[in-house]
């Protein structure tokens, strides 16, 4: 049984990891805020329920994964014009400093993902945190088998933008 | 292609906790903890709560100043837990946050489809059952004698009742729907896709 400010602890140490999945799914900064606060509120509800057989990693994976998917509710109101704004501009929107030299990889990856469903976004997160697939099997709830051939038809898709 | 690909993924991850702009302290992640949710989930959970929170002393106060408390107090206690009954699922979804995305995904549509099904035919029936079954039943209970008037009284409310019960049943579609359907739709769309991608698993190779 874990106290508050041990679970604090855990969101602290995991923040970077839950803004990356907050940047892949949401808009701008405002929108990257509200998902870190929903995500923490989860890990903070459902903590008693991790049970020590998966990584800790994996399962704040899950946690970030799910609720950003069913937080995500706005998407109609940007018009392609703005996806196309917050491509150019994700360095004022993305809640990290972006160097300068990483810059025209990290925008490269914003305007590709744009274009991709959500299932793939989750797929290119885990991919680019070179999470494995067995464990993206165990996060997504679908076969080893399956991410492999999932994620060779995104890097295809990747290849056109 | 390969390259390149390398080359986002080394960048994406050379990113970590050093780099955020905003430093988030211990302190502010406990403050953010006391912050109240605003998933669709939570979203749901609230408006059930604030269902409850109006109906329920509503109802009290109508069974309180009625000539008959304990008459009213039965038939309001059905019409409650008849409202309360699949709401109930909603707070037994929280649980499901930390399975894997498609299984959680499934319990998620499946249980906003359950509720939204039972709340559709509550609204459809319940209407109808309180216009032309309880409410004649309430009038006639609670008249002295059985006369005349008392049967035009009920045809007349009965009648109102439906008039209402048409624009009423509409609104209420409306509302349910945009509380339970639209974001059930988005999450089906993302599911279908897991298990369009599952699936293919099991198609024999030619």
């Amino acid at each position: 049984m874990r106290d508050k400010s041990q679970i604090v602890d855990i969101i602290h140490e995991h923040r970077a990891l839950i803004y990356k999945v907050a940047m892949m799914y949401a808009k701008n900064r405002e929108e990257v805020d509200d998902v870190f606060q929903e995500v923490s509120i989860q890990i903070f509800k459902n903590i008693k329920s991790f049970k020590e057989n998966c990584l800790l990693s994996t399962w704040i994976y899950r946690i970030a994964i799910n609720t950003s998917i069913s937080w995500l509710r706005k998407e109609k109101k940007f018009n392609n014009k703005v996806e196309i704004d917050i491509a150019n501009n994700f360095s004022v929107e993305s809640p990290f400093f972006i160097e300068d030299e990483k810059r025209e990889a990290i925008a490269e990856l914003y305007r590709a993902i744009e274009h991709l469903s959500a299932v793939d976004k989750t797929l290119t997160l885990l991919y680019l945190d070179e999470v494995p697939y067995e464990e993206i099997a165990n996060i997504l709830g679908i076969s080893m088998v399956n991410v492999r051939v999932k994620m060779n038809r995104i890097k295809k898709k990747l290849k056109k933008y | 292609m390969n390259d390149k690909l390398n080359d986002i993924k080394n960048s994406w991850q050379s990113i970590d906790s050093n780099d955020l702009k905003k430093v988030i302290s211990k302190e502010d992640i406990s403050k953010l903890l006391r912050k109240k949710s605003k998933t669709q989930l939570d979203k749901i959970k609230y408006t059930a709560i604030i269902e409850s929170c109006i109906g329920i002393p509503l109802i009290t106060l109508i069974g309180i100043y009625s000539s008959k408390p304990l008459y009213y107090g039965i038939i309001m206690l059905i019409v409650i837990i008849i409202g309360m009954v699949p709401t109930i699922r909603i707070f037994r979804l929280g649980k499901f946050e930390n399975q894997p995305t498609i299984e959680y995904l499934k319990k998620f549509t499946i249980t906003l489809d359950y509720i939204l099904k039972s709340y559709l035919l509550i609204s459809k029936y319940l209407y109808s059952i309180m216009a032309f079954v309880i409410l004649p039943i309430s009038i006639f209970i609670n008249s002295d004698s059985f006369i005349k008037e008392d049967i035009l009284i009920v045809m007349a409310m009965s009648f109102f009742l439906f008039i209402i019960y048409i624009p009423i049943y509409f609104l209420v579609k409306l509302y349910y729907k945009a509380l339970y359907q639209k974001p059930n739709d988005r999450l089906k769309i993302i599911l279908a896709e897991l298990e369009e991608a599952e699936n293919e698993e099991n198609i024999p190779k030619q």
